[in-house]
């Protein structure tokens, strides 16, 4: 058995017992199920919960909601509140390991650091996208029962799939931070200022072109089917920096000491 | 030139941080298949030398073999590492890691099992049945020597391993290095501030003072470098030794017999020129010639703890 496919099972068995994928389960099947409800009973609570007259303005204000509302409520909570979700737990990855000793023992066995890295960063890729990938098909199932309608699956797994992208941007970028870092603070800020950065410059008007934070803002457009101009950029540019995020990590972990 | 096997030979070492020298040029050479003691103070530079060795630091200068195979920096072999403070996945249970660290060793599915268990009976572990997490200092200094062994290493480094352990905890460790050291293949290399443990069980040792090397040999051949041709008469009440000390005062054509109090009943006694048994011989002579009856004599051998002070206070340099 190589030392890749030990450390994943190891790795799996982590996320499973330290109960990390509880968590990230949780938390993506609670925007699953109550954004489709947000969407459809928002008027409702409003017109509950405000005097007759002002619920009468405040409902003319709005349009009937669709089903796209409940894209637009799962995504909002998603990237943001999803994503943060994901560097909070991932953030020690690396650090962890260095700082408790584990990875004197695991690198004394000969493993070498990619290994090491690449482990971890499958492991966690997977769980989170199996996590969204659950998520999003109950989201889209409950809207179907919410709306008559949910959009054609395709459409909806290619918006769901390009912030599964992102995610794994973000992942890789954690993992750098969590190499990098000396304390779990220092490993938060990082984590967090990449996420941060990647938005604001995505939101430079040239820049953004190659800057993939599309990937979490555009999801509503691809669930509709319509395919951004920058779309294919972005893909090329997320895939790049999550591959260069990685050999990085295993740069610097090799010339670390412990 | 000794043609013996050396299982830890490093030349040269030296490790040099930004502004400290921890480990300043050092060369080590261990035989293989003994049992060797790492000594020093806090902060004398045994950690450091140890992590350059299993390739977890990377030295400044110098040059490291492990059964005669150069070791790198981040390269891992065939030896064991039991770590200063050990640590472990505490989601999982002794035998659960240890078949995580045979599968890492290659150690073939057929013979993990028996691996394991075999080695959680070694260190008596193998009725833990919980997490890691609950287990006490000593239990995971025991499963650290465990996962050290599980690829049965010729060599096996640890680190301060009876450190912060209860004195049964520290039996315990002890014994399991007797275990090791009695089948006669593995050279067992720990450091230690403990000069009994290392006196019980070494037979070797390395003494280091500041990143320096002050002295490494064989105990015996130390011991017999640093013998002193004394002996200590003790008497039953502080009036005989009175006029033991007078006796030896009066006696100056006795051959220079010079006698220390060390207690108002007791002597360090030394016959320039004498060795042990021709010092024991005069004092005997001594007595009987005075009719003083004594309580006991005894030839000073030196013990590990007067070796390491001499050896540490030695201003000239390695022993």
């Amino acid at each position: 058995m190589n030392h890749f496919l030990v450390l994943l099972e190891k790795e799996a068995r982590e996320i499973l017992r330290t109960k990390k994928l509880l968590v990230l389960v949780c938390v993506f099947l609670f925007f699953a199920f109550i954004s489709p409800l947000l969407a459809r009973f928002m008027g409702e609570f409003f017109e509950f919960l405000l005097p007759a007259a002002e619920a009468e303005q405040f409902m003319a204000l709005f349009p009937a909601p669709t089903w796209i509302d409940s894209y637009v409520q799962f995504y909002s909570n998603a990237t943001q509140m999803g994503t943060i979700v994901i560097i909070l737990l991932f953030m020690g990855l690396i650090l962890r390991e260095k700082r408790s000793g584990t990875a004197d023992l695991v690198f004394c066995k000969g493993v070498s650091p990619a290994s090491f890295v690449l482990a971890k960063f499958t492991v966690a890729g997977i769980a989170a996208l199996l996590c969204l990938l659950v998520a999003i098909l109950i989201n889209y199932g409950y809207t179907v029962f919410l709306f008559g309608e949910g959009g054609a699956l395709g459409h909806v797994m290619a918006g769901a799939g390009a912030y599964g992208l992102f995610v794994l941007l973000i992942l890789a970028w954690v993992i750098l931070a969590s190499t990098l870092a000396k304390s779990t603070g220092i490993s938060a800020v990082l984590g967090f200022m990449g996420f941060m950065g990647l938005l604001a410059l995505s939101a430079i008007p040239r820049l953004g072109r190659f800057v993939p934070g599309g990937l979490m803002t555009q999801n509503i457009p691809l669930t509709l089917g319509n395919f951004y101009p920058d779309f294919a950029a972005h893909l090329g540019v997320a895939a790049g920096l999550t591959a260069m995020f990685l050999v990085l990590a295993v740069w610097i972990l090799k010339r670390q000491e412990l | 030139m000794s043609t013996q096997l050396l299982a830890v030979e490093a030349r040269g070492l030296t490790k040099r941080y930004k502004t400290a020298l921890a480990v300043d040029n050092i060369d080590i050479a261990v035989p293989a298949g003994c049992c060797c003691g790492f000594l020093g103070k806090n902060g004398a530079g045994k950690t450091t030398t140890l992590k350059m060795l299993v390739g977890l630091k990377k030295p400044t200068v110098g040059s490291i073999s492990i059964m005669e195979r150069p070791q790198l920096f981040g390269r891992g072999g065939s030896f064991g590492y039991l770590p200063d403070v050990p640590n472990f996945y505490g989601y999982m249970n002794g035998a659960e890691f240890l078949t995580f660290c045979a599968k890492l060793c290659g150690i073939p599915a057929a013979a993990r099992g028996a691996k394991v268990k075999a080695l959680l009976e070694k260190v008596g572990l193998s009725k833990a049945r919980a997490a890691i997490s609950g287990y006490s200092r000593g239990m995971k200094q025991r499963l650290g020597i465990a996962q050290a062994l599980i690829n049965d290493p010729q060599v096996i480094f640890m680190d301060e391993p009876v450190s912060a352990l209860d004195p049964i905890g520290r039996r315990d460790v002890i014994d399991i290095i007797h275990s090791l050291k009695a089948g006669g293949d593995k050279t067992v290399i720990f450091s230690t501030h403990i000069l009994n443990d290392v006196e019980e069980v070494c037979d070797y040792v390395l003494i280091i003072e500041k990143g320096r090397i002050m002295a490494q040999d064989y105990l015996a051949d130390l011991k017999a470098r640093h013998k002193r041709d004394e002996g200590e008469v003790r008497f039953h009440d502080a009036e005989t030794a009175a006029q033991f000390a007078a006796a030896v005062g009066n006696a100056p054509a006795e051959g220079g017999l010079l006698a220390q109090p060390i207690s108002p009943v007791a002597f360090t006694l030394r016959l320039p020129g004498a060795d042990s048994r021709q010092l024991s011989r005069h004092v005997n002579a001594l007595l009987h010639a005075h009719a003083l009856p004594m309580e006991s004599y005894a030839a000073h051998n030196p013990s590990l703890e007067d070796i390491f002070y001499a050896t540490i206070n030695n201003e000239g340099g390695a022993l």
